[in-house]
């Protein structure tokens, strides 16, 4: 069995032709709400995931310079109640049951029920994942009028002839506040961060958005920040339903777990090096830790 | 000197962010369904017909384990069985009944399976029926497809039957029996755990 170590972007794991590979086939098995039920528990999770990590303060100077690259992981666990769905036998199968299959971060273990007869209905195994994970480049570029950038950005050629390339696309627009509050004994700031996914061509396109505020104040080279914001997440994904005698294609469109997400955080800075993490409590929770250099 | 300690401990960091995220590997229970259809043209003179069909599903079965990458294939069940009368050239209103029966390999005593009864050759012409089953021949079905048996994987169905509204001549139809299998194999991805 092949083990694969540390990778510096998790998510080129996560979404490698093999393991997306696997996804798409067991949900060959599937369409309609099977599909989108079988799928959803990884959209929320990565959903939850990857909207995290865009600050470590809210400090942002009305005017100077701001650069600084890092890296940002992100956990969001898996909960109990996304491990199973309930799934309906479907094709020419008979009686039509319905029962508690696993969904892809279920476990690995297909299960069967008996139809007429002793025929069976297998429904395919999950993942076994404990969390959804995320890692990511940044780039924060600032300031101007208080306003400053961030960027998330990489692409990988997948070598795979059926998939093609990998993309992550992030940008982030944060402003400052508190520059107009004066004598404001914390720092305030507002952002909107949008982020894309995108896996060969239209196999998969994944995409973010978080709409927020935040809060933080210094202590010496300490720094507590927290933030209230909106996440939204959605998803496309293209397949072929197996119907056994031909592949139906299937166009899935759907919304991650989308709501309100609180965060509470704790940072470090020294110089140019930067180390913060943070815990969002919201649709689910979820941890985030970064550190970068720079100015 | 502040630098290079500076950028040492970005990266000792760094790392250890990433560190506690590494892949295991999963063997996940990946179900693939195959089906093969049945041809049993009936063509008698007489109100009465037997047709036998043949379903070989060794190389499905081997295509299958080629193109999912199986490690090792866990099982093969039959998940389903219909039939549909394709054709129909006898006279309006006729109807037939009789049975499905089948058995694993050349020889040997056949099993039920399919009870037909009394069905309107017109009514139900294009239209998939799901019959009942009977366990007997869902078995011997069975037999086939265990992966200890290896080898050959044909399936022998013989129908018997007779018209039983609207005699004969012209007791002339095409059904189609369509099978379906499900190859449960074994996949070993690597899946990012914390």
């Amino acid at each position: 069995m092949q083990r694969t170590g540390t990778g510096l972007f998790i998510v080129i794991l996560l979404f490698s032709t093999l393991l997306y590979g696997q996804i798409e086939e067991n949900l060959e098995r599937y369409s309609g709400d099977n599909g989108k039920k079988y799928i959803k528990p990884l959209v929320d999770g990565l959903g939850v995931s990857m909207n995290r990590g865009w600050y470590g303060t809210a400090k942002i100077p009305g005017v100077g310079l701001r650069i600084r690259l890092g890296v940002v992981a992100m956990v969001a666990p898996v909960l109990d109640r996304d491990k199973t769905f309930e799934a309906t036998t479907q094709g020419d199968f008979h009686p039509v049951q319905t029962v508690d299959a696993p969904t892809v971060v279920g476990s690995e273990e297909s299960v069967t029920v008996i139809g007429t007869g002793g025929t069976q209905y297998v429904f395919p195994g999950g993942l076994e994942m404990n969390a959804t994970a995320f890692a990511t480049p940044q780039l924060t570029i600032g300031c101007v009028y208080g306003t400053e950038l961030m960027l998330r950005y990489f692409m990988a050629e997948l070598g795979d002839s059926e998939i093609g390339k990998l993309s992550l696309t992030g940008i982030g627009l944060r402003h400052s506040i508190d520059q107009y509050i004066p004598l404001s004994p914390v720092h305030l700031a507002v952002g909107v961060f949008w982020q894309k996914i995108e896996l060969g061509d239209e196999l998969l396109s994944f995409s973010t958005l978080h709409i927020g505020a935040q809060v933080s104040r210094s202590f010496g080279l300490f720094e507590l920040y927290g933030g209230i914001g909106y996440d939204n997440s959605s998803v496309k994904l293209q397949y072929s339903y197996n119907t056994g005698s031909e592949d139906l294609d299937i166009d899935l469109d759907m919304d991650g777990d989308n709501g309100l997400q609180v965060t509470a955080g704790f940072g470090f800075n020294l110089f140019i090096l930067h180390i913060s993490g943070d815990c969002t409590i919201g649709t689910r929770t979820a941890y985030c830790l970064s550190t970068s250099i720079g100015l | 000197m502040k630098r290079i300690i500076i950028t040492g401990i970005f990266l000792l960091i760094a790392w250890l962010l990433l560190i506690g995220m590494h892949c295991e590997g999963r063997r996940v229970h990946v179900p693939v369904l195959v089906t093969v259809d049945v041809p049993l043209q009936v063509n008698s003179d007489n109100i009465n017909f037997a047709e036998t069909g043949e379903a070989d599903l060794t190389e499905f079965i081997e295509e299958v384990r080629e193109q999912e990458n199986f490690e090792e294939i866990l099982g093969m069940y039959l998940e389903s069985v219909a039939y549909t009368i394709e054709e129909n050239d006898s006279k309006p209103g006729t109807e037939v009944k009789g049975t499905i029966v089948v058995r694993f390999g050349t020889s040997g005593a056949y099993s039920p399976f399919i009870e037909i009864t009394d069905i309107n050759l017109d009514a139900i012409l294009g239209v998939t029926q799901l019959p009942e089953l009977d366990s007997r021949g869902v078995l011997e079905v069975s037999k086939a497809l265990s992966p200890a048996l290896g080898g050959e994987r044909k399936i022998y169905f013989l129908s018997n039957g007779r018209a039983s509204k609207t005699p004969p001549p012209n007791l002339r139809f095409k059904m189609t029996l369509r099978i379906a299998v499900t190859v449960v194999g074994v996949v070993e991805v690597d899946v990012p755990v914390i």
